[in-house]
């Protein structure tokens, strides 16, 4: 509501003057341009004044010109004047020759002066000039060709006075236009003056004007930019941290094409984000179902197993004097398959049970726990002699109770394994890599082939068949699986009656082989 | 000397005859009684809306878990909630190894916790133990019944 007066302000304002609508782009020739305006204008009219000059009619120059134009014409005057005089008493050659010479050089000095004066005020006046001029060339010559010696007749004195008379209208016309000349010259250096005056002053104005104009622009634009961009990179911000962005001061610039461009960027990030949630709750069902799974499969398949077991034991009891051998026999046989699949079951679960056990790292002593499985398979297996090299002192730093499952499935590998291997021998050891202990489990039993080694550490894969060696192919599995909830890798290296050796770390290594 | 009487509660009829034959072939004289669920369980100790409690409380009740209508915990925690049968022995005999489940049996006051073995005759060995053991216990003079 607040910002409702702002607005229709904006929006009642020519398209140019509206500031905040502008692109960058635009405000950025405003801020070089204006200032530069009157420079432009300011060389215009100097390259206007160099090449459309034309010459005034009141220029100084012209001035002088007219000035000795008009003393030539008098001083021809005066010379015809008196040359004709003294021709007139003397009849001199030589005068004679004289007003000839100064008749011919006036209508040359005549026509410099019909070219200099050309303000219309003074055209009048030089035609005046003119007519006075051809009038005293009259009175001139009358008295040149009219003349005998003696003494002048009347009309050659009439003759003479009008010469005089002439003379001084020319030498009175002469100062008019001068005089003129002078006023118009006098006044175009004052109006040269006004207008350089003028155009200093509107210059300087417009100088100061688009200067300022300029700097207020540019203050805008860095304001105005700032302001944007920095509102621009707290919306990154925002977004960064999952947060709706703020809305962007008024404008319609680049930055607010980039930001449009970030709020589609988390719009769609949050598209992705919900995707990744939704797949992430689909995922949390499916491992529960999984666990109910599992704990249906310990509750339920283990409940017919016991009934298997039971009514077999049941007719065994009940029904002996009505069974032979063979029948007692196979009786047996199913109660032995019964118990075969609770194992498998049991191992199943005991396999999903450590996806969901954390582990939990401390100090674990290896080889007293080696030691002490071995013991164990030993005594319950007092009949075979194994040589078992356990190196003294193997630790690591991992979960005591993961590691023990481990450790029991490799050496009971390792022991049934060796069972028809005459001198069997055992050995646990550790090698540093490097970057983390590898331990090894060897043996010099069966052995495998290397070519099936991939399927060894599946679930229910089983390399030798439950003729040569029994088992439920869930072993390796289980170790596998501790291995890598470590961080570590597990492999094997074998050969067919050459033994095995299982490697394996028990924590992630950053360098060497994946 | 009146012949004892175990309660077993379980849904699964194999299961309950095969405990059956298990008590009969340790002690041929134990009178088994069966309830199939949850509140027939109660019914038969504590007595309901029509039904007087029994006159004479079982001296042990083997317990399963997972009941239809009430389960064992349930069950569980109202035989300990009723005064009569505060201290009745009961034993839990379930398929479940979970932790969880067995944490939960004690802390509800179970006395012990048995998971049903596969084999039968670990189930004689299991229940002749158990039933030996706290079948003793309530013969003691000192314990009132």
């Amino acid at each position: 509501m607040a910002r409702a007066p702002a607005r229709s302000l904006i929006d009642v304002m020519p398209p140019f003057l509206r500031w905040s609508r502008l692109r960058l782009r635009t405000k950025g020739l405003i801020v070089v341009g204006l200032p530069v305006l009157p420079l432009a204008v300011f060389w215009l009219v100097v390259v206007l004044a160099v090449f459309r000059q034309s010459p005034p009619a009141n220029s100084p120059g012209r001035t002088l010109i007219i000035q000795a134009g008009l003393a030539r014409v008098f001083s021809d005057l005066l010379d015809g004047d008196a040359a004709s005089r003294h021709n007139l008493f003397t009849d001199s050659a030589a005068a004679l020759q004289r007003y000839r010479n100064a008749v011919d050089r006036l209508p040359a000095d005549m026509a410099v002066l019909d070219n200099a004066v050309i303000d219309p005020s003074l055209r009048d006046s030089l035609a005046e000039l003119k007519a006075t001029v051809e009038d005293e060339l009259t009175t001139l010559a009358r008295l040149v060709e009219g003349q005998k010696p003696g003494a002048p007749k009347l009309s050659e004195v009439a003759a003479l006075d009008r010469s005089v008379t002439n003379l001084e209208r020319v030498r009175s016309i002469s100062a008019s236009i001068e005089k003129g000349q002078g006023a118009l010259t006098s006044a175009r250096t004052d109006q040269m003056r006004k207008t350089q005056r003028a155009w200093f002053y509107g210059l300087l104005a417009a100088s100061v004007v688009c200067g300022a104009g300029g700097i207020i622009a540019a203050l805008m634009l860095a304001n105005g930019v700032s302001r944007r961009a920095a509102a621009l990179s707290r919306n990154a911000d925002r977004l960064a941290h999952g947060l709706p962005p703020e809305p962007l001061p008024v404008g319609e610039d680049e930055i607010s094409v980039v930001d449009a461009r970030l709020r589609e960027a988390a719009r769609l990030l949050r598209v992705r984000e919900d995707e990744l949630q939704h797949r992430t709750k689909q995922l949390e069902e499916a491992n529960k179902e999984l666990e109910a799974f599992s704990y249906s499969v310990s509750h339920d398949l283990r409940a017919p197993l016991r009934a298997i077991d039971g009514f077999s034991e049941a007719i065994l009891h009940d029904c002996a004097d009505r069974l032979d051998e063979g029948g007692k026999d196979s009786l047996r046989r199913v109660r032995a398959a019964a118990t075969r699949m609770g194992v498998l079951i049991d191992e199943l679960l005991n396999l999903s049970r450590l996806n969901r056990i954390e582990v939990q790292r401390q100090h674990v002593d290896i080889a007293g726990s080696a030691n002490a499985i071995v013991a164990d398979l030993a005594r319950r297996t007092p009949s075979r002699t194994v040589d078992v090299t356990i190196a003294p002192g193997l630790d690591a730093n991992a979960d005591p109770e993961l590691v023990q499952i481990a450790l029991h499935n490799l050496l009971d590998n390792a022991w049934k394994y060796t069972g028809k291997t005459p001198s069997a021998h055992i050995e646990v050891g550790v090698t540093p890599n490097g970057v983390a202990k590898v331990f090894h489990v060897r043996d010099n039993g069966a052995g495998f082939e290397m070519a099936y080694a991939n399927r060894l550490f599946g679930a229910f894969q089983r390399l030798h068949g439950d003729r040569d060696f029994e088992g439920t192919g869930i072993g390796l599995a289980i170790v596998q699986r501790i291995v890598h909830r470590h961080g570590g890798r597990i492999w094997a290296e074998s050969a067919v009656n050459a033994g095995a050796t299982f490697y394996f770390t028990l924590e992630p290594e950053r360098v060497g082989p994946a | 000397m009146t012949a004892r009487r175990i309660l077993l509660v379980e849904d699964n009829t194999d299961d309950a005859e095969l405990a059956v034959r298990a008590f009969r072939s340790t002690n041929p004289t134990l009178d088994v009684e069966i309830a199939r669920d949850g509140p027939h369980a109660l019914m038969a100790l504590l007595g309901s809306d029509g039904q007087p409690p029994p006159a004479v409380l079982p001296s042990l009740v083997l317990l399963d878990l997972k009941l239809p209508r009430l389960d064992g915990f349930e069950v569980l925690k109202r035989i300990r909630g009723d005064s009569r049968t505060r201290f009745l022995p009961v034993v839990i005999l379930t398929s479940s190894i979970e932790p969880g489940d067995l944490m939960n049996a004690y802390w509800l006051g179970a006395n012990s916790y048995i998971r049903k073995p596969l084999s039968f005759q670990d189930l004689v060995t299991a229940v002749t133990k158990i039933a030996g053991y706290w079948l003793h216990l309530n013969e003691l003079p000192s314990r009132p019944l």
